[in-house]
């Protein structure tokens, strides 16, 4: 795991910067064009996980962050650690077609989660109905929305991968404040049983989705933490 | 309840022997061994300072297919009915003391038995279900008293 700062094939250095799932409020907007006078930036670009990429040169690196910091964006991070989350318009104030407001759910699950430790990558995408335009059902968990303010969710999906595969679902119509449970339990299952550098769909193909559920359901019923001790106290395999 | 009126020192002390007699303690995964698991439920509950831990009895390491020796067991299941404070209805198999004597069962029945909440209907039940163990623990549970 690390920084998202990566070198450039014309020796520019790329710095990921993180969006609270694609909204940027306009004085981010107007504070990030005067970031890019005051370093000449030459070029922004926009990824499909909603971050900002900002080119720039190698001994602008860590000038740049901390100016990226003070206006609210993070750098994002890599390898084993909880991505940024994507999370699409659907919200009560935005998309026609939402169902749920996923951008809420997605801005919350960020908050909370983002960049904690976990065996392999693992990228959340939020949508506030069944279209998915983030790419719920790819994502390690997909959250979905399938009705007023209730949520479906997918978890052991992969996407930017030769062998694209969609999650499967495991909860139905489940409030928000389920579905942030059910991540924390999907997580701490994930890092119990994952292997290291083993991604969510190959810990669930190898131990089985219906072990793994178990596994989830049985931490769900278990004191948080009588938990946290046995973590704190077993020898990790 | 409460950790002053349960001696969870001596139950962990008969337990600890089994460690101490151990060949795997190079190797010892706690959370994966029964007497492991039920010295883990001891320690947090004198740490959190509680008795009861609620789903500790969905990590039990079943199993564990170690042998475990009958006057091991039968010290082990008497410390926990010393211990038990005969709650009838308010019985909880959260207790730590349940857990343990779980634990224990798992070690030489392969399962756990039920607990009604006192300890003489339980030494009837361990007699029908384990003669040999049930005497054990009726001897260790006389001279421990």
């Amino acid at each position: 795991m690390g920084s998202a700062v990566f070198q450039q094939n014309d020796g520019m250095v790329a710095i990921v910067a993180v969006t609270q799932c694609g909204l940027i409020t306009g004085e981010q907007f107007i504070k990030l064009s005067e970031l890019i006078k005051v370093w000449d930036i030459p070029a922004l670009k926009l990824t499909t996980r909603q971050t900002i990429i900002v080119l720039c040169k190698p001994e602008q690196v860590n000038g740049i962050t901390e100016n990226l910091k003070e206006i609210g964006l993070q750098v994002g991070g890599f390898g084993g650690v909880v991505r940024n989350i994507k999370g699409c318009c659907g919200s009560p104030n935005l998309c026609e077609r939402y169902l749920s407001d996923a951008l809420g759910v997605g801005i919350e699950i960020q908050e909370k989660f983002f960049n904690q430790t976990v065996p392999k990558d693992f990228k959340i995408a939020t949508a506030g109905c069944v279209r998915g335009c983030t790419d719920p059902y790819c994502a390690d968990f997909g959250v979905v929305g399938s009705g007023k303010e209730v949520f479906d969710v997918y978890i052991g999906g992969r996407g930017g991968s030769p062998k694209p595969q969609h999650g499967a679902l495991i909860a139905k119509k489940i409030d928000r404040a389920d579905v942030i449970n059910l991540l924390e339990h999907v997580l701490t299952v994930y890092r119990r049983e994952g292997q290291a550098h083993e991604r969510l769909c190959r810990t669930i193909a190898r131990i089985g989705l219906d072990q793994f559920k178990l596994a989830i359901e049985t931490k769900a019923a278990v004191d948080n933490n009588f938990l946290l001790f046995l973590g704190g106290t077993k020898r990790e395999q | 309840m409460n950790n002053e009126r349960i001696n969870l020192a001596r139950l962990k002390s008969d337990l600890y022997q089994h460690c101490e007699e151990c060949n795997q303690n190079d190797n010892c995964v706690e959370h994966e061994c029964l007497v492991g698991y039920a010295l883990l439920c001891i320690d947090y509950a004198n740490k959190s300072g509680t008795t009861l831990i609620a789903g500790g009895d969905k990590l039990i390491p079943m199993h564990d297919a170690k042998p475990y020796n009958l006057e091991f067991v039968a010290e082990g299941l008497a410390q926990t009915c010393i211990e038990c404070k005969n709650c009838m209805d308010n019985h909880t198999s959260d207790c730590v003391i349940a857990l343990s004597r779980n634990c224990l069962e798992f070690a030489y029945l392969q399962q756990p038995l039920p607990y009604s909440g006192n300890v003489i209907t339980y030494l009837v039940d361990l007699a029908a279900r384990d003669a040999a163990l049930a005497q054990k623990t009726k001897e260790a549970f006389q001279y421990k008293k």
